[in-house]
This record gives structure tokens, sequence and C-alpha cells, in this order.
């Protein structure tokens, strides 16, 4: 079959550069970066608080202080109690949700636009004058120590932790945003304002609101607000001490009953400044990035090992990894292993296929105007230009740049950021049948308390 | 009633009856495509669960192929991505390309559809990926295989007794023929709906439709019909050992199906049981007696019926004789229509909000759109969904929590941790 001529079929065209949608921004005096993303197509309006802050800045045996922070800003403020603040947000039928990662923490809003005043307000509050009572710091321990002991029963999440703890050590970025059991139970509720009060400054903060709303509207609620609280210490640079593996390293943990292999295997990558970011990007959607790719196209749809495969490269603000996930039948895990390392291995001793790398490019500038396509996504995109510290035309120049990536260019990133000679093979499943099939591979680890995932 | 800034739909039929639906909304250069037909799960054969879906995943596979490149690697060629969904009553194929790419994109479905030309060798690979696909979603996940346990009771002499994924041994049981009959079968571009969202040209969709589709013929088939067994009168309650740390129970009701008056009703039930962490089992059994980890509850609709699901996730020190008399009496507190007037508003506006939300997709509006059609409802309804719970009462919640929310009605499934092996 052959595709009909260009008659009937329009003759394919390279997208052109897409001009970032319009935003508004200022920095307001105090420090905080505030942006508009206006959009009228339905009546709802969306807030959104990015604090840079999170787990990274938990300690060793008090990890989980981030998280809680952020879990009791909304468990009572100055004038209302917990109830009485969940009972007006569902009132309104808006969603106001916290929560925080390694390095941001976040508190969103949605309404309907005639209730913005009202959620504004409350959310507000919630931000600026939480309270911490005791009584709800141990409330919500008590959910955390609950909910942690229920993850470990997840096979993705025993191989993600597993990963964690093998590739980033003894870093901030491998102890568990919630906490364990033990630092649960040491934190205390001055560990707990300490942070808040540290970390929660206007200095710290990117707030982006979108949707039925104008300027001159968000200037008002702006003055109204937060537009005069005082700056506050900015978060500077970090560093963090990693260590490289060396050699090929098998770590094992038992899933209950597994009928399939959960497989996370990797190594230490970049962090998102890295100036070879757009080769990486183009060479991991070849390597592992898409459903086309190689690494999906071999154990899914010519070995059926799998339901899907992929790679990424990961960012955290100060750190990064190389990571490599499936999961597959227990017998076929160490030929699924084996097919991964042999991909990683190709992508850095032969130059891709030129029609590879053009269907990535297609790929890649084709699908980029989706992410564009809400309001919403549009004010991801740009906190983490800000969030990142990326040039303020990176979005504009984004397919230019994708498509000026050459074969010689994968190659080279492939050599430089790739190594499967020193790298981490992190499986949860049945250890008994995985054990004799993987010690042939390399040095095998086997996690038999669960609580060193925690 | 619906307040939004977006388009109206514009439909037609094509000569051979395919119905066609179309937005333009063009702040972005792409299109989005549906194309479905009202064949599920529910058209699987007897002892063969799990054909529609595994035939969803062939169709990928089903030319056309160019220089060894296949349907995705066509269509990723030119900037698109795409993906599909099986339920017990439909199927829909999903495509977005940027808007240039369109016309290749009809010729590839044109293609894909014209016959079935699946190998033996590829359906051994997707039999083997789906099976995977099952055991990443339901047998190796905690609590995984409730719903379709539940489902075997509640829908027990219905089409809707099967998991649309298939059971293990079932899925292995299926062969090509069973899929290609099933094709042939169930098919029938005469049911088929199309819808296209995005950066177009109204004018000439008529005609580029008419000249990719307007070739395949109207089978005339008449849609299932879902033959529905008596209600289950029966209180079905059931206890499994599982490989979980704490305990999680599952409790199911069989209820009338899409956009029926009950359906408002329901959704307004499930919001008033675990709407938010200010419903009153959240703040008694959550976070004041700290018995459970947190409460769901959903509808799950089909054409023809529906599930009602109310799930508990227990804490370590949870009481389950506690939980449920909770959730009995709150039961009887919607029955009694002692819930207070400004509680149900509280749900409605939740609901609204979500549903606004939920339209800001156009992959997501035109499954939508697709979904409306295809089970048997108009496609004006998609954006005054919410006149439904306008003018609903405590009254008319009461009744229906009356008529579906009862003891014969009802399948208890509870998982409890296996403390002893591995």
């Amino acid at each position: 079959m052959l595709i009909p001529n260009n008659e009937i079929i329009p003759k394919f065209e390279h997208l052109k550069d897409l001009k970032f949608p319009p935003y508004y921004e200022r920095t307001l005096d105090n420090g905080i970066k505030l942006f508009v993303v206006e959009d009228s197509e339905f009546p709802l309006v969306t807030t959104r608080f990015v604090f840079k802050t999170g787990a990274f800045f938990d300690t060793m045996y008090k990890s989980g202080v981030a998280y809680l922070v952020s879990k009791l800003l909304n468990k009572g403020t100055k004038r209302f109690s917990a109830t009485e603040l969940s009972e007006q947000i569902d009132y309104y039928g808006a969603v106001v949700s916290t929560g925080c990662g390694y390095d941001a923490t976040y508190i969103y809003s949605n309404c309907l636009k005639k209730y913005l005043n009202e959620i504004f307000e409350l959310v507000n509050e919630i931000v600026w004058q939480p309270t911490f009572e005791q009584s709800e710091i141990d409330r919500e321990k008590y959910r955390l120590l609950n909910v942690i002991i229920s993850e470990l029963d997840e096979a993705d999440y025993l191989a993600e932790r597993l990963f964690k703890k093998t590739v980033y050590k003894n870093t901030p970025y491998f102890l568990n945003v919630k906490g364990n059991q033990d630092s649960l139970n040491a934190i205390t509720r001055n560990d707990i304002v300490d942070f808040y009060s540290r970390y929660y400054s206007p200095e710290n903060l990117i707030f982006a609101i979108v949707g039925d709303i104008t300027i001159k509207e968000v200037e008002e609620l702006i003055e109204s607000s937060f537009g005069k609280l005082s700056k506050g210490v900015a978060v500077g640079k970090q560093i963090v001490n990693l260590s490289k593996e060396e050699g090929i390293n098998i770590n094992l943990v038992e899933k209950k009953g597994a009928v399939q292999s959960e497989i996370q295997i990797g190594h230490l990558g970049v962090t998102r400044d890295n100036t070879d970011y757009i080769k990486i990007y183009v060479m991991n959607m070849i390597l592992g990035g898409y459903f086309t790719s190689r690494i999906n196209r071999n154990l899914r749809e010519i070995h059926g090992y799998t339901y899907g495969a992929r790679s990424a490269f990961n960012y955290y603000k100060w750190a990064g990894d190389f990571c490599v996930d499936t999961n597959v039948k227990t017998k076929q895990t160490r030929a699924a292993v084996k097919e991964i390392l042999k991909e990683i291995t190709k992508m850095r001793v032969e130059l891709v296929r030129e029609e590879e790398l053009e269907t990535v490019k297609n790929y890649v500038t084709g699908n980029f105007p989706l992410q564009l396509e809400t309001a919403n996504a549009i004010a991801t995109h740009i906190i983490n230009l800000e969030f990142y510290e990326l040039e303020k035309d990176y979005y504009n120049t984004f397919i230019s740049k994708v498509n000026s990536v050459t074969r010689e260019d994968v190659l080279e990133v492939a050599n430089k950021y790739l190594d499967p000679d020193n790298i981490s093979v992190c499986i949860s499943g049945d250890v008994d049948k995985l054990i004799k099939d993987f010690e042939s591979l390399g040095k095998v680890n086997i996690i038999t308390n669960l609580k060193d995932l925690q | 009633m619906i307040e939004s800034n977006i388009a109206q739909i514009e439909s037609f039929t094509l000569s051979n009856n395919i119905k066609v639906h179309l937005i333009k909304r063009d702040n972005i250069p792409v299109v989005t495509y549906t194309i479905g037909f009202p064949a599920g799960a529910k058209d699987d054969e007897q002892g063969k669960s799990g054909t529609a879906h595994l035939l969803e995943h062939l169709m990928f596979e089903n030319g056309p192929v160019v220089n060894g490149d296949n349907y995705d690697d066509l269509l990723h060629y030119r900037g698109g991505n795409s993906n599909a969904l099986t339920s017990q009553d439909y199927t829909i194929y999903i495509a977005n390309i940027p808007s240039n790419g369109f016309e290749f994109l009809l010729w590839l479905e044109k293609e894909r559809f014209s016959d079935f030309r699946i190998t033996e060798e590829s359906f051994y690979v997707q039999k083997s990926v789906v099976t995977e696909e099952r055991s990443m979603y339901y047998d190796n996940a905690p609590y995984g295989t409730a719903l379709e346990r539940a489902s075997a009771h509640l829908f027990e002499g219905t089409l809707y007794r099967t998991p649309v994924i298939g059971y293990r041994e079932e899925i292995q049981a299926i062969t090509l023929q069973d899929v290609k009959n099933f094709y042939e079968k169930n098919y029938d571009f005469g049911n088929s709906v199309i819808t296209v969202i995005g950066d177009i040209e109204l004018s000439k969709m008529q005609d580029l439709l008419e000249k990719y589709f307007g070739g395949f013929y109207s089978k005339n088939s008449k849609i299932k019909q879902n033959y529905l067994s008596e209600p289950i009168q029966k209180s079905v309650k059931d206890t499994f050992v599982d490989n979980v740390s704490l305990p999680g129970e599952f409790i199911y009701y069989r209820t009338p199906g899409f956009l029926t008056q009950e359906y408002f009703a329901l959704q307004i039930i499930s919001e008033l049981i675990a709407g938010g962490e200010s419903s009153e089992l959240y703040k008694f059994l959550v976070r004041d007696k700290k018995h459970l980890q947190s409460i769901e509850s959903y509808l799950i609709p089909f054409k023809y019926a529906g599930l009602f699901a109310i799930e508990f996730y227990y804490t370590v020190d949870g009481k389950k004789e506690i939980v449920d008399e909770s959730l009995l009496n709150y039961i009887e507190t919607i029955q009694k229509e002692l819930i207070p007037a400004r509680t149900i508003e509280k749900a409605k506006n939740k609901i609204l909000t979500e549903y606004y939300q939920s339209l800001q997709l156009s992959s997501f509006l035109a499954e939508r759109i697709a979904e409306f059609c295809l089970m048997g409802k108009s496609v004006d309804l998609v954006f005054n969904e919410y006149k439904g719970y306008e003018f609903l009462s405590a009254a008319e919640i009461a009744e229906v929590s009356r008529a579906f929310l009862k003891e014969d009605n009802k399948v208890e499934l509870n998982y409890i941790p296996n403390v002893n092996t591995k």
C-alpha cells in the first residue's frame, strides 16, 4: 500500500515556531512574581500559589515537615476552624487543595467566577494565617502514618522508593516527602511553625491567576490582600552531594502476591538548566519518550512483555535522574531488563536513523500546541519558566530548537548522559523467582524490611 | 443555562448514515477527531470477555503499513497522537493532529477501517499486552478486583456482568477468528459517530468527510438491546483475604443508567456521601473518629443500568461496625428527607464547577459528545446536562435513595489483610 499522491493528501509541512499566548506579568514590591492569563470561555477562575520550598528542606530525622505544613494550611486559620473552612469551600462548589513535592509547595483553588471574592479571601487566610493547632497536627500525622502503610502495598510505589533510595542515597531527594513512621513521631509543632515562617515568604512566591477575570480585577484583589506583605528571605542556590553508581546493581523488594514485576532502571541525570536540555529531550524521545519509541516498541509491540514502557529524564530543582520504567510478567523480567540495557547501549554506539529523528521532531513539535490548549496549561508553562529560571523566549523558539537537533547531537548526548554499565536495576515483585535470574547480571541486594523504603 | 462562550455544535449525517458533530475552536492549530461505535464489552460472546477491548488494541495494528511504518508511526510522523477507549456500551478512537495534517488523518482512518487484516503474530503480541494491562490495573493492584466481583453479582444474567478488560482465562481463550467475527458483526458504520473539534473550516467538512468515509456501507444492524434481569433482590456479602496492609470495604448498588432522572439524583447522593471534607460521614468517620483514611463514592452509568459505589479505606484502628452503622444512618437521613437544603445546594455547586472544568479540553469534549450519541442521547444535552440538577428536590433525592440504596439491591465486599504469608 502506498500513501496516495500529493494531490489527494496535502504535502507535509514542518511547523513554524508558535507564538506563546499573551499573558500579564509583574513583580510586586515585596518580591511576589504575579502572572495573569485571561480566558473567558467558561465562568471559572483558578488561583495558584507556588512557594519555592518543599521536602528538600526537611532534615533526615524530621522528614515530612514540609508536607505536614502544606497539608495543615487549610486545617485552621485565625478566623476559621478546619471544618468551617471546608464547609465554606464546599458550599461554593470550589476546589482548594494544598501539597508539596521536593522543591515546590502549591496552594490551588478553582471556583465559579461568581464566588471568586469569597474563595480568594479564604485562600488568603489559608496561605497567610494558618494556626497549626496541636490537635490538627496530631490528626494529620495519624492520617499520614496510615497512608504510608497503604502505599507499601503498591508495586509501583515500592519500585519507585527503591530507585530513589539507590540513586539519591543520603540526599534530600531520597527522603519520602510524606515522612516515615519515626520521623512523623519526632516532629513537633515548633518544627512546623519554624518551617512555615522561614519559607512561606513573598520573596519565595510565584502567584498565577487564570480564567474569567481582567487584569484590573486582579490588581484590585492583590491590593486588598498580599500586595503589602513584607518581603522575607529568598531561598538561595542549593548544593546536593550526589555520588554515581558503580557497576550494575540489582535491587529487589518483595511485592506480596505479585503477578508481574515493576521495574525501574536508571542512574543520576542532570538539572533542568543543563545547556544540552533540548538535545537530551530529543534523544530520550527516541529511546523511550513516547509510544513508538525504541523501548516501548521493543518491549510492548515486538515482545508483548508489557502494557507499556517508557524512559525519562526527571528534573528536580537541584538534581535529576534518568529512569526507564515498566511492568512485565515475572518470568520475562530478566529478558525485559536485558532488552532495556541493550536499547540504552545502542543509543551510545549507533547514529539514530534519519527517519527516526524526523518522526520525533514532528511528533514533539506537532504535539507542542496541545500543551497550550487551556489557560491553566499555559499558566503551568509560565510558572515553570519562572521556577526553573529559563530564558524568556524559551517557548517561542521551542519548535525551531527541536528542529535543529542533529543525529550527531543525539549520539553525543547519549554518550554523555547514558551509562548502562553503571546503573541501578530496581524491581518489586516475586523475589524468590527473580533472584536466580539476576545473580548473573550483577550484585544483587534484597530489601527485606519495608520500613527501609519509607 | 450554560454561561460559556464556547461555539455551538454543528451536526449532519453522511450519505451512509454516519453521524457527524463539529465544533470550531481555533485557539491552537490542532484538530481533535473521534470515531465511535456502539459496540463494547456488552457485545462480548459468553466465555470470551475482553474481545471488544482486544479488538480496540488490534485496530492500531490493522494498517495501513507504508515502508514498514504502521498506523501510529505514520500518525506520529505527521505530528499527531492517538488513543482509544472501550466501555461496556461503546468503543471510541481518538486522535489529535496539527490542522495541516487533518486530511492525512482521514486517509489513515479510511485505510485502517477498510478491511480486517490482523496477523496471527500481532494478535498474540496484543493478547499478551492486554494480559499485562490486566495485571497492572487489577490483579497486581490493591483491592483491584472489587468492581468486577461486584458486577458479576449485580448484573448477573445481563450483558454487563463481565469486565471490559476480560477475565484472565477468558482473554487467553479468545481466538483471532473471535475478534474478526466481533469486528464484522458489531462495527457498523451506519451506527457510527464522528466528532471533530478544533481549527477547521466548517463549510468544507461535509465534502471532506464524505470523500473519506462515504464509501463505508451501513449494515443496518440493530444495536444490541441489553436484556436486564430482574433486580437482584438479595444482599450479597463476601470477604476476601488479599495482599493489602489495611482493610477496604466496597459497597455497590444496581441503579438506572446514563442521564436518567435517577442518574442526577445519584450524582448528588455521591456528593452528599463523599464530596469534600465537609460531608457528614467524612467529618465523623475520617476526621473525628479516625476509623477511615478516606471515603469514595461515585456512579458508573451504562446505557441500560448503572452501578453506585461507596468505598471505605480503613485505618489501623478502624472499626467496621461503627463505619457500617454510620453509613446506614446517613442513608436513612437521606431517605427521610432530612438533608438540609444548603447541603444539597452545595452538592449542585460542586457538580457545576467540575462540569465546566471538564469541558475545557477538546479531546475530552469530543469524547463526551461521542459518548452522548453512542448512549442514545441528544448531543444538545452535552451543554445542557446541568439542567437535570437544577430543580432536583430533597424529596426526589430521597425517593431515589429509597428505591435503590437498599439492602436487597446491595453487594458488600470486604478485603482484609493476609497476616501470615509473605
